[in-house]
């Protein structure tokens, strides 16, 4: 009898037990999240976050590229630096799906999130639109082509442009917000401007400049949430002296830095600021060999605009740029740089970071005085000057890669699973143009310790004039 | 549960009182040198009515009228089973039992699957048991460690030296390209956390050297551990029995009155140095730490109750200066016997872990790792910069570079602490003769926290930042937890029946299982030197991940017997579990197979003579295992984190409604071979497996995003063959000598990816070094950036070439064990050929300069481009990884309790050295590799990077065992 009690108790146990059988998943499910207010709202920060990612990742691996930063230690590209770009690459592939999470974030808010939310706001309907257009206009800007839908045909840059005009358009028509309609008309004028339409380049550019000389459309991070601009890692948070700029533009870093070193304190990257419409207005114009009219447009800058952005102290001790492989950068303001060997020697370029804060432009800088602008006065001297200054105001936001006509090819992982890609196509191959050099040549520099004189190896600005020509740079020449 | 162990309390008390009938006892001795026999399982066949002899070798056991004329079984591993009829006994005189050695162990009895026991030779699967007294005399704590070279068809590959880490465990091949390879395990029935790679929030610790949960499970007072390939013999393990299955049978009763045994080992820990490239490297990471560990069991029982207790101690100050690879290990394991009546057998174990240790940054860290600092040149630019050549360096520098180095060690702080219960219930039922029904219930849950301390001192030392110029806002605490339960219930019936010539053994269960995984990971950063909670820390973050899976599995099993030489069995699994996809129903998993002992044939020794052919036995079956997917992959999911000061959503999970199971199938057939009165023998065996359905997390196209998702689209193909021999030249009363060898073939391929495009599991960026799935090759295979040099220089480079496979193709181990008289011999070794491996530590001292012949690259190359084409002749550092290594050389000696004036019944004292002596064709460590694990927890590795991982370290051991 007890043998039966005592089996029955098994068995009531087995019975009660049948409840270990359930599992929920911790995570929100995609229907639940949908079905749930707000949903919009939340999708539309997650959007934001998309877009800050995908710049982190531009930022860091295009930088690299550019002749702005070395690579001086070995975490990230080994090899953009040189550069040297296939597309097996795992950075092409970051740089690729970077671009293609923000148009799936947007495009997923726009066509299920939008429609779900009875809340919804037109205003919700523009930003996703403008992080949609972000989106088209990075695949035209940084790549050979790229599809623009799941799985889609590759769609050349041209394409992507017409794409990211009709995106920009709507967001103005939608809009109520001033930053993001005058950076959308700034995008618009850059539309122009690749397309090599100098008068739309010219109209454009004094619509948003007549608008605003303090336009400085910025994409946020938020070290606390773990969402982090991740140049500024390798600029100054990491201990490592990880990436070091052409020490011509030592004066300029770093553009991000937290204030105590900690990395909680994640500064924000421009995405699209008002030097750009001067930039191109003074481009133009040059174009139409209005070289006077050119550079009064480039000293409006220096005056409207560069005079009025930020200058702030940083305490940057312990940047010895003495990275794993090469420990020769001048650290002293008693240098003095040359832009190239014979060239002219031009003091103020490097500074002295041991002993005191330094002076760094945390929006734009630049090295050009109105002196350099008023002695220039010939058409070569003066887009000389445009690109130096481009250089400059735009270091560390991903531009230069873009002005050095460098584009980054289609992902093999693309490649490889999309039924549309026959694997033959030229955009699985990186355009590099063939005056760039190569073997690390950008970004190489020779020091003379006991005359104090750092002198770059290749001017790339004087390059970039000299090729004017290309179809692949300076696309109003 | 507190009313269940209420009545099972109640029930021993009251059948403890209950009458016997006849009282039989006796001795059980071995044949050949007359010494008694500790521990045989004495058991009347059909009941669970049993005892063992105790540590003289003797027994009493009361059978009951009703089975006075069944048959008496003795049975003990390594022997061959004696069977006596109660019928034709003599109560009144004691029975003395003589044994003999099985060599080939056909009458073994073995846990076959999810059933009850069934002797060897009823089977067309093999099983490896490993005893008591073979793990005995190995030092390790680990239940992979001392298996190592003991499983003749396994690999046991154990990646770092530090304490903790994870192993590389595998058998027939790498079956999935998804789920890592190591075997599920069970204890006394009850599944256990065998996670063997980085958690999804941590574990790793220091990259290189994740931290196994193999490495805790308790291994005090194992009665026997069991090994099954995998293939039909797991097909009754259903969902997760695709790598093969370690069983784990603990003690839960001593023989007669008390018996204490007292052992300990003391010696010292030092590090393995074959490896280092620069002989100053141990100079300045190692040391010679002292270990010791201490252990009582006390055992004893009657036909009533039996009970064995285990106590352990480890203290091991380990090889790292500074003793930062300190382990600490106590362990308590009971288990009990109740023979509750005739019908009711009550079995309980449980054991309690506590495992602490130290860890060194290593591997792909960054900032300081000691390997990386010294072996691979990163001297050159870590703290203050030295010539990364230590062979060159000054006297006086390298003064400055050990100073450099001991503060650098000293002040890591990189602790875990682990602690682990496991326990296992089980009831077994006899309602009638050769009928018996057993549930089973337990748990295991284990507790990881792992704490490191970076404090702002340490990181101004390793940016050689004077105190003045130092930064103190840069000290953090990472914290790390997992909790893990796993619930394990099963209930099976197992009948035998015969029928003039045939037998049948019909076996039918149910088993549930549970997991969940709780992981925590909590930090503050900006924190002051000093503090060692995050409740000092100026910002503080946290993450959690969370995991359960439950598995439903119903299945039957026929094995039957003809003459007792004829044998064909069937069997078939059904599973339910939550990771398979809505659309999918219950999967199933059959296995068909069939034996024939041919010596057993009454016309084989007329016409043989046992002297030359003994022992026959040929075999074959086929049958399907399973792998189950990950948790919860199945469900589409949107990922919510903070951001900007509000809630921000984006994709999560893609999702798959269809995701089910790999199925593993395999077909194998082979033969047991004894020859000289089983002197000599041979066991081989050809497999063929074949992966269908294989897991592969098809990296999607970049335009798709980044979202992994998992499908069941590949074909994984393994085959090979597996021999194995013993062989036993001399064997009289003062002389047995006994060899074992094996060596097995493997080929390894990804038949079919499915369409997936190649993915990396276990390697860096596909600029430098990758171990790949792709169609075509073996998983995990070397994938590199191949030079060519022409006149010495390099004048191009190719992407992604195939570089080797880092899978063995032939493995295999050997064994001696030589015991003249008092004194044994013993030790172990196993080896591997054809498989390649990529030091990254050459690579690196080759950039570096720290190499003075250039690791082999051409002067004119290093002439040309000074070492900037480093990552564009990363086959340049690729090695064949054959190895031969002895992993324990011992001996023992067993003082006779004469000499002792029969104070202690038995005395021994030894002494051994693991990993005494490595051969291999690599310059660096084969073995010492990055974990690995891209795809994430229980991600499938292969190995094949050596990075500043640690090889295992060398023990000297003196051991004292005494039995009072």
């Amino acid at each position: 009898m007890k043998t039966h009690i005592f089996l029955l108790a098994i068995a009531a146990l087995l019975v009660s037990s049948c409840d270990l059988g359930d599992v929920e998943n911790p995570n929100v499910t995609e229907g639940r999240f949908l079905d749930s207010p707000n949903a919009a709202g939340v999708w539309l920060n997650g959007t934001r976050l998309e877009m800050a990612q995908t710049l982190s990742v531009i930022v860091e691996l295009t930088e690299l590229t550019s002749d702005n930063y070395f690579n001086n230690r070995t975490l990230s590209s080994k090899v953009f630096d040189i550069p040297e770009i296939v597309n097996t690459d795992l950075d092409v592939e970051r740089m690729q799906i970077a671009v293609h999470n923000l148009r799936r974030a947007a495009e997923f808010g726009l066509n299920e999130v939008l429609p779900n939310d009875d809340q919804s706001t037109q205003e919700q309907r523009a930003e996703f639109t403008f992080y949609l257009a972000v989106s088209a206009l990075f695949s035209a800007e940084y790549f050979t082509g790229l599809p623009a839908e799941d799985l889609g045909p590759i769609l050349s840059s041209g394409e992507h442009l017409t794409r990211a005009e009709t995106l920009f358009t709507s967001v103005i028509d939608l809009s109520t917000n001033a930053d993001l309609v005058n950076a959308s008309r700034l995008a618009l004028a850059r539309i122009a401007y690749y397309r090599g339409d100098i008068s739309e380049t010219v109209r454009l550019s004094n619509i948003v400049r007549f608008e605003t000389t303090t336009l400085n459309y910025q994409v946020q991070y938020d070290g606390e949430s773990n969402v982090d601009n991740g140049f500024q890692f390798f600029l100054y948070d990491s201990s490592q002296d990880e990436f070091a700029p052409l020490p011509r533009l030592d004066f300029l870093d770093p553009k991000y830095f937290s204030v105590d070193g900690s990395g909680l304190d994640q500064r924000p990257i421009s995405l699209f600021k008002i030097e750009e419409s001067y930039l191109m207005l003074a481009e133009a114009q040059l174009a139409q060999n209005e070289i006077d009219n050119a550079k009064n447009t480039l000293s409006f800058m220096l005056v409207e605009v560069i005079a009025n952005r930020p200058v702030v102290q940083v305490n940057d001790v312990r940047e010895t740029r003495s990275g794993g492989t090469r420990a020769d950068y001048p650290l002293s303001d008693t240098v003095r740089v040359r832009f190239e060997p014979g060239g002219d020697l031009v003091e103020g370029l490097i500074l002295s970071r041991q002993d005191t804060t330094v002076s760094i432009p945390s929006v734009s800088g630049t090295s050009v005085t109105q002196t350099q602008i008023a002695a220039a006065n010939t058409q070569e001297s003066v887009l000389e000057l445009i690109y130096l200054m481009r250089q400059e105001i735009f270091i560390a936001e991903g531009r230069r890669v873009i002005d050095l006509g460098i584009r980054y090819p289609v992902a093999g992982l693309e490649a490889n699973n999309n039924g549309n890609i026959q694997g033959t196509e030229t955009e699985l191959m990186a355009i590099i143009p063939d005056f760039i050099p190569l073997g690390l040549a950008m970004d190489d520099f020779s020091v003379d310790t006991l005359s104090g004189i750092a002198t770059m190896n290749i001017n790339m600005n004087r390059l970039l004039v000299q090729n004017r020509e290309s179809d692949f740079i300076l696309p109003l020449w | 549960m507190r009313t269940i162990l209420f009545l099972c309390m109640l029930l021993v008390s009251q059948h403890a009182l209950k009458a016997q009938s006849n009282m039989l006892s006796g001795s059980v001795t071995d044949d050949r040198t007359g010494e008694p026999l500790i521990g045989v399982s004495i058991q009347i066949q059909g009941t669970r009515t049993g005892t063992v002899t105790n540590v003289d070798g003797l027994f009493s056991l009361a059978i009951p009228g009703s089975l006075a004329d069944a048959t008496l079984q003795f049975t003990y591993l390594g022997y061959k089973t004696v069977e006596v009829n109660l019928a034709e006994m003599n109560f009144s005189v004691p029975l003395d039992i003589e044994m003999k050695e099985d060599f080939i162990k056909g009458s073994e009895i073995v846990i076959s699957g999810q059933g009850i026991a069934m002797e060897e030779r009823r089977l067309s699967t093999d099983v490896v048991s490993i005893s008591a007294r073979q793990l005995e005399n190995i030092p390790s704590t680990r239940i992979d460690e001392l298996l190592q070279a003991q499983l003749p068809n396994a690999q046991v590959r154990l990646t770092n030296g530090q304490p903790g880490s994870s192993s590389i465990v595998r058998s027939r091949g790498v079956v999935s390209a998804f789920i890592n390879s190591t075997p599920v395990v069970y204890v006394d029935g009850v599944r256990v956390d065998n996670l063997n790679t980085a958690a999804t929030l941590g574990g790793g610790q220091t990259s290189g050297a994740a931290t196994s949960a193999l490495a805790d499970i308790p291994a005090e007072n194992i009665e026997r551990v069991e090994f099954i390939n995998g293939g039909a013999a797991t097909t009754l393990y259903g969902s997760d029995g695709g790598n093969g299955v370690i069983q784990i049978f603990t003690k839960k009763s001593g023989a007669g009155d008390l018996d204490v045994t007292f052992s300990s080992q003391i010696g010292a820990t030092t590090p393995t140095e074959d490896f280092l490239h620069f002989d100053r490297t141990s100079e300045l990471l190692y040391q010679n730490g002292l270990f010791q560990n201490y252990n009582v069991t006390v055992s004893g029982g009657n036909n009533r109750l039996g009970y064995s207790f285990s106590g352990s101690h480890t203290d091991d100050e380990g090889f790292r200066i500074q003793n930062q690879n300190a382990n600490s290990r106590t362990a308590f394991r009971t288990g009990f016997t109740a023979y509750l009546n005739d019908d009711l057998t009550f079995r309980s174990s449980l054991s309690y872990t506590r495992n602490n240790f130290l860890r060194v940054r290593n591997g792909n860290q960054g900032g300081y790792t000691g390997l990386w600092y010294t072996e691979s040149g990163s001297s050159l630019f870590t703290g203050p910069g030295f010539n990364p050549n230590l062979d060159e360096l000054s006297d006086a520098d390298f003064a400055l570079m050990q100073e450099f180095v001991t503060t650098a060690e000293a002040l890591q702080d990189n602790s875990t602490s682990i602690n682990r219960v496991q326990t296992s219930q089980s009831l077994e039922y006899n309602p009638v003769q050769n009928l018996v029904i057993r549930a089973t219930a337990g748990f295991d849950y284990r507790v990881q926290d792992e704490t490191i301390v970076t404090t702002n001192q340490y990181l101004n030392h390793i940016d050689d930042l004077s105190p003045e110029n130092g930064l103190f806002n840069r000290g953090s605490i990472q914290n790390f937890n997992r909790n893990f339960l796993g619930l394990t219930g099963e209930l099976t019936a197992q009948h035998r029946y015969e029928l003039s010539d045939f037998s049948f053994i019909s076996t039918v269960g149910g088993q549930f299982w549970r997991n969940e995984d709780r992981q925590v990971a909590y930090s503050g950063e900006d924190v002051r030197d000093g503090a060692q909670s995050i409740g000092q820390a100026a910002v503080t973050q946290s993450d959690e991940f969370y995991s359960e899976v439950a598995n439903y599995g119903v299945y039957v099993q026929e094995n039957i017997g003809y003459k007792n030489r004829y044998f064909v069995e069937f069997g078939l699994r059904g599973d339910g579990n939550t990771a398979f996809g809505d659309d999918l129903g219950t999967q199933f998993y059959p296995k068909v197979g069939a034996s024939y002992l041919v010596s057993a044939e009454p016309f084989f020794f007329e016409n043989i003579d046992p002297s030359i052919i003994s022992y026959l036995k040929l075999q074959a079956n086929y049958g399907v295992a399973g792998n189950f997917p990950q948790p919860f992959i199945s469900e589409p999911t949107v990922d919510v984190q903070g951001f900007l000061n509000g809630q921000a959503a984006t994709t999560g999970q893609v999702g798959n409604d269809d995701i089910g199971p790999e199925f593993i199938y395999t077909f194998e057939t082979g033969a047991d071979i004894g020859f000289i009165n089983d002197r000599l023998s041979f066991g081989v065996n050809y497999y063929y497996s074949e992966t269908r359905d294989a897991l592969l997390f098809v990296p999607p196209a970049a335009s798709v995003g980044d979202e992994l998702i998992l499908q069941n689209v590949g074909t994984i193909e393994n085959w090979g063959w597996e021999l194995s021999a013993t062989v036993v030249p001399v064997l009289n009363r003062d002389w047995n000598v006994r060899l074992t060898a094996s060596l097995n073939t493997l080929n390894n391929e990804l038949t079919d990816a499915g369409g997936a495009a190649p993915f990396n599991i276990n390697g860096f960026s596909s600029r430098t070094m990758q171990t790949v799935v792709q169609e075509g090759f073996p998983i995990g295979f070397l994938r590199g950036n191949t030079g060519t040099f022409v006149n010495g220089v390099m004048v191009s480079t190719t992407p992604q070439t195939p570089l080797g496979s880092t899978i063995a193709d032939r493995f295999g181990s050997m064994s001696l064990n030589a015991t003249y008289r008092n004194i044994s011999l013993f030790s172990t070794a196993d080896y591997q050929t054809g498989a390649f491996a990529h030091s990254f530590e050459r690579q690196f001292r080759f950039r570096y300069g720290a190499a003075s012949d250039n690791e082999g690259i051409p002067q004119a190359e290093v002439d040309a481009n000074g070492t900037n084409n480093w990552l564009n002749f990363t086959d340049q550092f690729i090695e064949s990884t054959d190895f031969f290594r002895i992993r324990l050389i011992g001996v023992n000696y067993s003082i006779p309790p004469s000499v002792l004036n029969n104070l202690v019944k038995r005395v021994t004292v030894g002494f051994s050295v693991t990993n005494p002596i490595n051969f291999a064709s690599s310059s660096f460590d084969p073995e010492a590799t990055q974990s690995g694990g891209d795809q994430g927890q229980n991600g499938a590795t292969t190995g094949g990077i050596a990075y500043a991982a640690e090889s295992v370290p060398r023990q000297f051991l003196g051991s004292l065992r005494i039995d009072f």
